[in-house]
């Protein structure tokens, strides 16, 4: 007991020490869950008007317009007023841009009508200017004015060219939902639940490929220079695994704290800007994402020091982390599906399977309720295979992988696993 | 000069063959095609297919002018009443209804019914055709076709002296695509640098090749070596790409309007091989300073992140391209390429802002590939104690 005592205070002093350890556990989370947290903010912002009947109430650009066509005759009266301003020609339109009067000039070319293109000149013009609300190019706030005022030219009737630019405009039309959503909150709670099911997965990636990984390069390193052979002279292989595995699930806890106080902060800031109720994670979220946290690390680290006893360096062990990271991809990706479709039956089947339910499964449980089978099966599956690696990770933490030079192979580990 | 390519060749070869290269260059074009494919079968399974309904009191939409369409993929499906149709999106045999009045157009007024969500945007986009195509059957063919497909704009940016077009939005997925394969091909290759030297001083081969070899030669030669095997990985990730949207091109039809950005291209040329060497020589920096691979990792581990910071505040450049975060990165050397790569995509990038990042990192990459042959050849000649930061420093300031 004391010898296991002592691998765990080694190990964990030993990690504790490395500044790339305390940068990865506080830059890095800041950083996704920040980007993530304002991305998801920006995602609920209004949406910027498109239609001449929902007209930004904003003070509306200055646009140049220059028409060698002489197209324009009719101005509607619902395009805000000195929208378009004319211009003899480039040169003075050009005047205008440079002296700031301006924001874009249009050219309507004499050839127009025979099917000649419309060119807008600009300065630092940007393809995805939708917040843009000086732009009548596409995707600028009034685009819809530009191709408005020549429909309306070119058909002489301003209101069969409204019908055209846009039929059903959505602040022109009633909407009757028939069945209303069970409670008021929901629909902010979506915003919110949202924001969980994109940080969630990243935390619990970063948790268990982490503890994984620092679980293998602890094996390697001490197989690396040799000090294995010393230790294995004070204590048996098993102990030395229970030590190593306990060591790094107090480092992953560290990281847990960090980052699970980090992220409480982000959401309660991102509730407070976005206006919304308070996330409130569902009771007993806590205890289970503990027990999936506790059962998922045991997994990966159980591979991870399975891999590390056979690997003869870091950067061959290095290669076997692809295992654990495939199948946590899906859940980084498809976050937002969790929370607006929970019982899709992709999000069913990650939250099933063992190596990837630590994550999923997590994730399903922050931003909704899952049935109760769901849940039991996916803990017994987790619990087995669990189970399963560790005693397989007993096999080959034996004295004869730890000193062997033999390289890393999947033939020896499969053998390995046929015992 | 002949050690130089023989070096060049046999670090090409060593890596090229190696079944961990070739496993990562086939896996991530195959692992990207799979992330692709289930993210459009997950988006095909969750959207709504049933069709949506109306009811015209106007009696001026034709039903047959939409069945007549041959790319109408949705369903519109009169109804004579609201409650029939009401009746038939509680059956759930519709997803939803628009209301006409007989007052429409003047005002366009109208009513949705849906259940618990309004129908997506492609759905109401597809009814608002159906409109638009009765409203202009009396005009002219050609005035008609005009008007449906909205005036031909093009955008001429007097800062750039690039042009857009509503086609050139389809150009914005290819520096994305582009910025995610350069990173992944130059940050393996940044790996693999630290790693042969860091491996060539531990099994203390470095000490027998630099009898025979320069320390330029040595390391310029792995130096291409590696830049070779960068690009024959960005060849194989680009015919990849060209042939998936080849593949795609007759099933989406913004594909089709898509042109190869050949000015792009030679921007990102220009500024691959001094990012190349700036990252080479910072590898090979450390490489030669740290006592092992695994020590050399981890501290490559915290630079690579300088490299790949863009990435992380993606939103933000994509938010605003001109904002001064996103200015700082396109300036500052390490940051340049992946940020250059991305506003590009997004739109204009001021020339000055071009020519300044890129003087910036040639005069940095220059730098970095100086300071990093100073330090290899002091760690080689302090083989066996451990390089101090300081004695790094120092060793500079003697030179």
């Amino acid at each position: 007991m004391k010898t296991i005592w002592l691998v765990i205070k080694h190990d964990v002093a030993f990690v504790l020490r490395q500044r790339s350890f305390w940068i990865m556990t506080l830059l890095m989370p800041a950083l996704l869950m920040g980007t993530n947290a304002y991305l998801a903010t920006q995602n609920n912002a209004p949406a910027t008007p498109t239609t001449p009947a929902s007209a930004d109430q904003s003070t509306p650009p200055r646009i140049g317009l220059v028409d060698h066509a002489n197209l324009i005759t009719l101005t509607p009266d619902d395009l805000p007023p000195h929208l378009f301003l004319p211009f003899p020609d480039e040169t003075t339109a050009q005047a205008a841009l440079d002296q700031g009067d301006i924001t874009q000039y249009v050219v309507i070319p004499a050839d127009f009508t025979d099917g000649g293109e419309i060119v807008i000149y600009d300065r630092g013009f940007q393809l995805l200017s939708g917040g843009d609300s000086s732009s009548v190019a596409f995707n600028g706030s009034y685009d819809w004015a530009l191709t408005y005022l020549i429909t309306a030219n070119l058909t002489g009737d301003t209101q069969l060219a409204a019908v055209v630019q846009n039929p059903t405009p959505r602040a022109a039309t009633q909407m009757h939902r028939l069945q209303p959503p069970a409670s008021a909150d929901e629909s902010s709670n979506l915003g919110m639940a949202i924001i969980v099911a994109r940080v969630m997965p990243y935390l619990f990636y970063f948790l268990l490929i982490m503890g994984g990984s620092y679980m293998m390069r602890s094996v390697v390193a001490e197989k690396e220079n040799r000090t294995v052979e010393i230790l294995l002279l004070s204590l048996d292989p098993t102990q030395l695994m229970i030590g190593k595995i306990i060591a790094m699930s107090v480092i992953v806890a560290i990281q847990l704290v960090v980052w699970v106080g980090g992220g409480m902060l982000i959401l309660n800031r991102a509730a407070t800007v976005m206006q919304f109720t308070s996330f409130a994670f569902p009771s007993g979220f806590f205890v289970w994402a503990m027990l999936f946290l506790l059962l998922g690390y045991l997994l990966f680290a159980a591979i991870m020091s399975a891999v590390g006893a056979l690997a003869t360096n870091a950067r061959e062990g290095g290669q076997a982390i692809w295992i654990l990271v495939i199948p946590l991809m899906p859940t980084l990706m498809f976050g937002p599906l969790f929370a607006e479709e929970p019982n899709h039956p992709l999000v069913v089947a990650l939250s099933l399977f063992p190596f990837s339910s630590p994550s999923a499964m997590v994730t399903r449980l922050a931003v909704g309720d899952v049935p109760a089978w769901q849940l039991l099966v996916s803990v017994l599956a987790l619990v087995g295979t669990t189970y399963l690696f560790i005693v397989l990770a007993g096999r080959f933490f034996k004295s004869g992988n730890l000193l062997s030079d033999t390289a890393f192979s999947w033939r020896r580990l499969a053998s390995g696993w046929k015992g | 000069m002949n050690n130089f390519w023989l070096v060049a060749k046999h670090e090409y070869r060593r890596m090229v063959l190696r079944r961990a290269f070739v496993l990562t260059t086939l896996l991530i074009p195959l692992g990207m095609a799979a992330v692709i494919g289930l993210a459009i079968l997950v988006g095909e399974s969750t959207a709504d297919k049933r069709p949506l309904g109306y009811v015209d009191h106007t009696h001026q939409l034709d039903p047959t002018l939409w069945q007549n369409q041959p790319d109408a993929t949705v369903e519109l499906r009169p109804f004579p009443d609201e409650a029939t149709a009401q009746a038939a999106l509680e059956n759930g045999d519709i997803q939803a209804f628009f209301v006409l009045p007989a007052t429409y157009p003047n005002p366009r007024q109208t009513d949705l019914y849906f259940m618990e969500e309004p129908p997506n945007g492609d759905i109401w986009g597809a009814f608002d055709d159906f409109v638009r195509l009765n409203y202009t059957r009396q005009l002219d063919p050609a005035l008609r076709q005009q008007l449906l497909d909205g005036p031909a704009v093009i955008v001429n940016d007097l800062d750039s002296g690039r042009t857009f077009s509503s086609a050139s939005i389809i150009n914005i997925i290819l520096p994305f695509f582009a910025t995610f394969i350069f990173f992944i091909a130059t940050m393996s290759a940044s790996g693999y640098m630290i790693q042969v030297v860091a491996d060539e001083k531990e099994n203390r081969t470095m000490e027998i090749m630099l009898t025979s070899l320069s320390p330029f030669q040595l390391i310029g030669g792995k130096t291409i070596g590696l830049l070779g095997v960068a690009l024959t990985q960005l060849g194989i990730y680009g015919l990849t790409v060209v042939v998936g949207l080849l593949a795609a091109q007759p099933f989406v039809p913004m594909l089709q309007t898509a042109v190869i950005p050949w000015a792009y291209l030679l921007i990102m040329a220009l500024f691959f091989l001094p990012a190349f060497a700036l990252i080479a020589g910072i590898m090979v920096a450390i490489g030669s300073i740290v006592p092992n691979l695994q020590q050399g990792q981890q501290v490559a581990g915290l630079l690579n992140f300088l490299f790949i910071l863009p990435i992380f505040l993606l939103a933000i450049i994509i938010e605003n391209p001109n904002a001064p975060l996103a200015v700082a990165f396109t300036l500052f050397p390490t940051t340049a390429f992946l940020t250059v790569s991305l506003r590009w995509g997004l739109g204009s990038v001021p020339l000055w802002q071009l020519g300044a990042s890129w003087v910036i990192l040639v005069i940095t990459a220059v730098f970095a590939v100086w300071v990093a042959s100073r330090i290899f050849r002091i760690g080689m000649l302090q083989y066996g104690q451990p390089l101090s930061w300081k004695t790094a420093v120092a060793a500079l300031r003697s030179s």
